[in-house]
């Protein structure tokens, strides 16, 4: 079958609520991973849920110019997708100085990519393990990629692997916060169609 | 002056004065195409190198062959002379260094939209792709000067 974009605003009340309570549950759970790696609070808006043309997705994400360290992985399995996380040079230098007790200006630098990779790999890997288990699937993250750049050209590449096979695509957005504001940035997450199929018919299990 | 921005799979064209741009160019490629003598440019923003093996054809700029034949399809209808035609690219970055063969796409979008140009006889006359960084293009059609700014590396104009 395969969703299209008219079709999830004919997803029941039900549905929507359960796709919605899905993104919470694993930004909810990376969010919670970050937060005892940077020994803070770190709280999450609501999950913003659309179905959305690939090539539409960067006005989603919002300041394609906008500077940003992008850390991308991929999802693979039972769904199939991308987990990105865009965060400014600022929060990029707070998780620095309080990972590694020091601030390093070069965020390019060996010791900055590696640092993100990890905090990205640690997330990532809350994410997908928390729908593993909510969904009893398999998924798996790949390793992540990070680098530092506007924020379309970061994520033009999982958009162009998204759109070989498919026009739209299922974007969860959310943003994280520490408190004061020392670390903030987006989390997001693209699914295909077939993994919505795979989804809903879990939940449609869920009811019965 | 005016300008229109272009999203990802997408194009326009624009007679002077006007500014054509597209931002954020990672593994993506931007095409431009320019009459000098009646000042008419366009700019395509291609995703993928071939419509060839697409599921979907809704879209025929996210594709090199299929995107930059419509672009010079509508600009020659503008009043642009083929023969006149020259071109400009950029784009087709590798944004994260440490990666496998997919993460190749960039040197493939280059290479189809070479090989659409070559086809179609139209000239390369300036280029600045590959590498690993993005990429902001603005093509001015007073002058069809290309201007290439990026977020560490600098502008240059080509």
């Amino acid at each position: 079958m395969g969703y299209k974009l008219n079709e999830i605003d004919q997803l029941t009340e039900f549905q929507y609520d359960a796709l919605r309570e899905i993104a919470n549950i694993g930004f909810g759970n990376a969010a919670t991973s970050l937060s005892k790696l940077v020994n803070n609070e770190v709280s999450i808006n609501i999950p913003a849920l659309k179905m959305q043309l690939i090539e539409k997705v960067p006005g989603i994400v919002g300041g394609e110019e906008s500077l940003v360290y992008g850390i991308m992985m991929q999802i693979y399995g039972d769904l199939n997708g991308y987990i990105m996380m865009l965060l400014p040079a600022e929060s990029v230098k707070s998780i620095s100085s309080i990972l590694l007790n020091y601030e390093n200006d070069d965020l390019l630098s060996e010791m900055n990519m590696s640092m993100m990779q990890e905090v990205g790999h640690i997330l990532g890997g809350t994410y997908v393990s928390s729908l593993s288990d909510f969904f009893n699937m398999n998924i798996s993250v790949s390793p992540p990629y990070a680098t530092y750049d506007m924020a379309a050209a970061i994520i033009d590449l999982a958009l162009i692997e998204m759109s070989r096979d498919l026009e739209y695509a299922l974007v969860f957005d959310s943003e994280m916060m520490v408190k004061d504001n020392i670390i903030n940035g987006k989390i997001f997450t693209m699914f295909d169609t077939a993994s919505l199929d795979q989804i809903m018919s879990r939940i449609d299990k869920m009811v019965l | 002056m005016e300008t229109i921005t272009i999203g990802m799979a997408d194009y326009a064209i624009g007679r002077s004065p006007i500014n054509l741009t597209t931002m954020g160019l990672g593994s993506c490629v931007g095409i431009t195409l320019y009459d000098p003598r009646n000042r008419i440019g366009g700019l395509v923003h291609i995703m993928l190198p071939t419509v060839e093996q697409a599921r979907s054809r809704d879209n025929l700029a996210k594709f090199a062959d299929t995107g930059i034949v419509q672009l010079m399809e509508d600009m020659i209808e503008m009043g642009a002379l083929k023969s006149r035609l020259h071109a400009k690219i950029a784009g087709g970055a590798s944004m994260f260094s440490s990666g496998n063969g997919s993460l190749k796409i960039g040197e493939r979008n280059v290479a189809a939209t070479k090989e659409v140009m070559e086809s179609l006889r139209i000239p390369i006359v300036a280029e600045d792709t590959g590498k690993n960084y993005g990429r902001t293009i603005k093509l001015d059609t007073v002058t069809g000067m290309l201007t290439i700014k990026s977020a560490l590396k600098g502008t240059k104009v080509i």
